[in-house]
């Protein structure tokens, strides 16, 4: 399954690298910072800003992805044990939404 | 062994002028010795009598013609050879941006290195060993298990090698007993052995990095502890992450390309192994901000331990002090008191 990534404009993530929970957000971010969306001049630019907390926190990782049209997901992966399929399952259900959107708009 | 044709022999066969020529030197440099002496190491080692392999291809359990396999001895390899490693994640990376990110960072750590042949240290030039590459997480993580977990006993190292001369115990004509041409065999204990796989096993995802390596990772290794290399280093590859400052733009303004930064943001810094010791972001800094590399910590260590003896020296001495100075105030009051009615009497006559 894809990730409209067009949808999207920002991305927040805080992980603790050390913990296998965190192994979605550092899989989706390989998904999200691909050369079309790093240059700021890129028309699919996506603001990612990752956060790596200390080896000994517990605290579990967490994301925000905000879509275009300023709707906010946020996913707390560690809490509801989400893995990289259902990580992105959620996000490109949110983004074919809005895809849709736009397309029945214009 | 004498030559088995004499040397007379040999001239009487009629040859060619220059091949006769060729013998004769030949023959009146080897005339003094026929059989050159053994070499210590033949009198002192015995070779192995029976060799079942070719000594560079031991029986291995993983198959030594496969990619994984040799990406697994480098890997070992690398893993023992630098004791500084730190880890990245690096996600789509254009072959043009890795090009342009390894050109900064063999830049910049040559400045380190000129820096230090200039303040007079004698440290390695380090520049051109420090390389930056990306891994096969999964192998990686068995080396890694290998190398920190697997360790070959005595004995099977003993075994593995040919009998001793010198040691009565063993003959020349003894029987390698361990090597037999099997995988099986304990006495095999290089990286690819069924022994090493055996031993290993059943540490799966027990390293303290062993979480972390998923997905796209690449290392940096630096084959000494140099804490300024590393600070380099990182001050290129992750200068936000790790806090050391980036090169100006008016001081390398090839740093500041889009192609270099784009590249840039898509490499996070993980994790550091120094030492055999795991170590997350803010350690590394830590490690990266001692000044002056190793030689500065030492220096550190030096004058600590000096100022602390020296201090401990007053200390002891001052009660001998503090004692010898109330004595001889002392003495030197009762001499007042024995001079005095003296000087009094002195002074009256």
């Amino acid at each position: 399954m894809t990730i409209p990534i067009a949808t999207i404009t920002t991305f927040r993530t805080a992980y603790n690298p050390f913990s296998r929970a965190s192994r979605p957000c550092r899989l989706f971010l390989g998904m999200l910072r691909t050369p079309d969306t790093i240059p700021t001049s890129s028309p699919t630019h996506i603001d990612i800003k990752v956060k790596q907390l200390p080896r000994n926190s517990t605290e579990s990782p967490t994301m925000t992805i905000g879509f275009k049209g300023g709707k906010e997901l946020t996913l707390d992966v560690g809490k509801r044990g989400l893995k990289i399929g259902d990580v992105i399952e959620e996000v490109s259900r949110v983004g074919r939404a809005l895809q849709r959107e736009a397309s029945l708009k214009n | 062994m004498p030559p088995r044709l004499r040397i007379s022999s040999i001239q009487q066969i009629p040859r060619c002028q220059y091949e006769l020529r060729i013998t004769r030197s030949a023959s009146s440099a080897a005339a003094p010795a026929f059989t050159p002496a053994a070499s210590i190491e033949q009198m002192t080692r015995s070779p192995a009598p029976v060799s079942r392999f070719p000594p560079t291809q031991p029986p291995s359990h993983r198959n030594p013609e496969y990619r994984r396999s040799q990406l697994l001895r480098s890997y070992t390899s690398l893993l023992r050879t630098s004791p500084l490693i730190v880890l990245f994640q690096h996600n789509n990376l254009k072959s043009m941006e890795w090009a342009a990110i390894r050109r900064e960072l063999t830049i910049a750590l040559q400045k380190v290195d000129e820096k230090i042949a200039a303040e007079g240290r004698t440290a390695p030039a380090l520049a051109p060993y420090i390389k930056i590459q990306t891994i096969q997480t999964s192998i990686f993580e068995v080396a890694l298990r290998i190398v920190e977990y697997f360790r070959p006993s005595e004995s099977s190292l003993a075994s593995g090698k040919p009998p001793s001369a010198i040691d009565p115990v063993t003959q020349t004509s003894a029987e390698l007993p361990a090597i037999s041409g099997s995988k099986d065999d304990p006495a095999l204990t290089h990286d690819l052995s069924r022994t090493a796989h055996a031993a290993v096993k059943n540490m799966k995802g027990m390293h303290e990095l062993s979480p972390l390596l998923v997905g796209p990772v690449a290392v940096l290794s630096i084959p000494t502890v140099s804490p300024e290399h590393m600070k380099a280093a990182l001050s290129i590859l992750a200068p936000k992450e790790s806090g050391f400052k980036a090169p100006t733009r008016k001081a390398n303004p090839e740093y500041h390309e889009p192609i270099v930064q784009n590249g840039l943001q898509k490499i996070n810094l993980l994790a550091a192994r120094v030492d055999n010791q795991v170590f997350d972001i803010d350690q590394t800094k830590w490690v990266g901000s001692i000044e002056g590399g190793m030689d500065g910590l030492r220096s550190q260590l030096v004058t600590a331990l000096q100022s602390m003896s020296s201090s401990v020296a007053t200390t002891l001495e001052g009660a001998g002090k503090s004692i010898y100075f109330t004595l001889e105030s002392r003495r030197s009051v009762l001499e007042e008191e024995e001079k005095g009615p003296e000087g009094d009497k002195s002074e009256s006559s």
